[in-house]
């Protein structure tokens, strides 16, 4: 009796056993499946289900025979995780040692989980942080961009610490060249956490399509040696040169000098960074002198061989406003006046011009933007007719209270090049690759633009570019010596820029070769001295590099 | 007899096709980690060849190409002037000697 009561508590005492112990499990599986279900299911979900998002490699930007003006390279960047650092200590020590302005963000950060040490590293530091054998430094691979093309930084640009364009063609192209990102939900394998279960594309992104440029690599590189050269021979503050196609707007090179190497900008000085040629504007001097010349022409005011009297003097009054000139001449056919740069003979014929002239200078382009597919192009500026003092008419004549691009003056000498027919500048090859690019209508007649290509070959043969001179080719062109403004808000006869524009011709070949250099050491020196042979070099090796023979 | 037979019949029929449901996962999983591997492999030659594209365009640097021809071929600038276009003569005699 005793033995059978003893078994039915040992009996109960099991069942209350198991009872006690499948009751904590169901407790427990009632608190994680029910009660806590949200806070478990969210973490099953981030340890195995993760939304990805990729970013497609940035397309690369090429010259006009698809060599690459800026590709792609890995840069390494450095990082902490600050809220779990193995040694804070000895990291601290280094890097306040080494990098200081990462150890004043660690201090401020430091309960962060991820900190970039320094993105971008040199060699010299990869090997440095490599070396120092930290665990908690960690490094990470980031897409950048490398620019092969020596010269070719201020029309190519640069991207920024995220690859994204901050100017040039990487700027006004980054939606282009970047595509757009795709996102896709993956189940990860737990294990390994290399390999996925599942992929699935919840956005789909468009990679980046590459941009050509119309630039020709090896002729920018050719201009710009050149450049370089003339501006350290003559040590100059600056200089700038644009070779237009003006048959369809192709822009074949575009150098500025000094310039900024795109492979290192650590430390960019933002003067260097632009590219002059489209985003200043300068006042030109006589180089401008063909346009109210092509306006005198139109209008009926002048011909080319009425005799104007040019007082034998460097300096006279023209209705008492004082002119100067370069050189005294006498009497002179008016085309003899255009080829030997007279201010006095150009001021007495447009003159007769008056107000006409403004539309005249509205024709050809200047103060109003080009329409290239550049940031930051300037528009310049004209003087009106209703601002004009009495001087104006005659500042207009010789090519001041005008200013305007390089590129707008290579536009302009185009228009001559093309015999009337304006030229619309690009500098991509889209589309409509190596189709002409003309804007529609001539803007001036053939008979008058015959003159004025006469007289500008004469200016080369006889005139102030006799050194431009190349044998057997048609070299036609105008030079311009002007004075820069000063602090004083005065024209100062000892800063001057030097321009030289030309058209280079043989056989259905045509080139619109512009260039200038501004503020050289020595005084009393002209466009012809400076300008001219820098545009005959650059010529001769275009003229090779084209094998126009 | 009959019963039992079909419950066992019944029974092994779905616990083969259980079977052949992971097999058949399994062999999903692995083709699918190939080709991840394989995927990966891509990845990697395409990383070695943007590298070595970046190291030939390092290798056509144009100034320094310049600067050895002038320095180490002692070669120096090109003008019209000292090039030469051959007549169809000459050309052709040339081209005989060859």
């Amino acid at each position: 009796m005793q033995s059978h009561t003893v078994h039915k508590i040992r009996i109960v005492m099991v069942f209350l056993g198991f009872m006690g112990v499948y009751s904590i499990a169901l407790i427990n599986l009632f608190i994680i499946q029910i009660k806590n279900n949200k806070f478990f299911s969210a973490m099953g979900q981030s340890q195995y289900n993760v939304t990805v998002t990729q970013y497609p490699p940035r397309a690369f930007i090429y010259d006009r025979h698809g060599q690459p003006l800026a590709m792609n390279k890995d840069s390494i960047a450095a990082f902490i995780t600050p809220n779990n650092l193995t040694n804070p200590i000895a990291l601290k020590k280094f890097l306040k040692k080494n990098f200081p302005q990462a150890y004043e963000r660690l201090l401020e950060h430091q309960q962060d989980h991820f900190m970039y040490i320094k993105r971008r590293l040199t060699p010299a530091e990869i090997s440095q942080l490599e070396q120092v054998d930290l665990e908690d430094i960690q490094f990470i691979k980031e897409p950048s961009r490398y620019y092969p093309l020596e010269g070719s930084g201020p029309i190519v640009g640069i991207t920024d610490i995220d690859n994204q364009g901050l100017f040039g063609i990487e700027l006004q192209y980054n939606e282009q060249l970047s595509g757009s990102p795709s996102t896709y939900y993956v189940e990860k394998e737990g294990r390994s956490n290399h390999c996925y279960f599942k992929k699935e594309t919840k956005v789909q992104g468009t990679t980046g399509t590459p941009v050509t440029l119309t630039i020709d690599g090896m002729l920018q590189f050719l201009v710009y040696e050149e450049l370089k050269e003339a501006v350290h021979h003559w040590k100059a503050r600056e200089g700038s040169v644009i070779i237009l196609d003006p048959t369809n707007g192709d822009i074949l090179a575009m150098a500025n000098y000094p310039d900024f190497d795109p492979n290192s900008t650590t430390e960019l000085d933002l003067e260097k960074t632009k590219n002059k040629i489209i985003t200043e504007v300068y006042e030109f001097g006589s180089v401008m002198k063909t346009f109210p010349a092509i306006a005198a022409l139109e209008e009926g005011a002048v011909t080319p061989e009425e005799i104007i009297d040019c007082e034998n003097s460097k300096s006279t009054y023209v209705d008492g406003i004082k002119v100067n000139t370069w050189k005294g001449h006498g009497l002179l056919p008016y085309e003899k006046v255009i080829e030997l740069s007279n201010n006095i003979g150009t001021a007495k014929v447009t003159k007769r011009l008056g107000p006409v002239l403004y539309d005249h200078l509205k024709r050809f382009g200047f103060g109003e933007k080009t329409g290239i597919e550049f940031p930051g192009e300037q528009k310049g500026f004209i003087n009106h007719p209703r601002n004009w003092s009495k001087q104006s008419l005659y500042s207009l004549s010789f090519g001041y209270e005008l200013n305007a691009t390089l590129l707008q003056l290579a536009c302009a000498y185009g228009m001559i090049a093309n015999y009337g027919k304006p030229v619309r500048p690009r500098l991509t090859l889209g589309c409509n690759n190596g189709s002409p690019n003309h804007m529609s209508g001539t803007r001036y007649s053939s008979t008058i633009m015959n003159i004025i290509n006469n007289i500008l070959a004469k200016t080369v043969t006889e005139g102030t570019a006799r050194r431009a001179h190349i044998q057997n080719y048609s070299i036609r062109g105008k030079t311009g010596t002007a004075n820069l403004i000063g602090l004083d808000g005065k024209y100062n006869p000892d800063r001057n820029i030097f321009t030289f524009a030309c058209i280079v011709e043989k056989n259905g070949y045509i080139r619109v070769i512009v260039n200038f250099i501004k503020e050289i050491e020595q005084k009393d020196i002209y466009a012809s001295s400076v300008a001219v042979p820098l545009s005959e070099s650059i010529a001769h090796k275009m003229l090779i590099h084209d094998k126009v023979l | 007899m009959k019963k039992n037979y079909f419950f066992l019949i019944f029974l092994s029929t779905n616990i083969a096709l259980v079977f052949f449901h992971i097999y058949k996962q399994s062999v999903i999983i692995k083709l699918s980690y190939e080709k991840q591997r394989k995927e990966q492999t891509i990845e990697d030659y395409i990383q070695e060849k943007k590298e070595l594209e970046q190291i030939m365009e390092q290798l056509k640097n144009r100034a320094g190409i310049k600067a050895f021809a002038n320095n180490q071929l002692s070669m120096h600038k090109a003008r019209l002037s000292d090039i030469h276009c051959l007549d169809a003569k000459e050309e052709h005699a040339i081209s005989h000697c060859s």
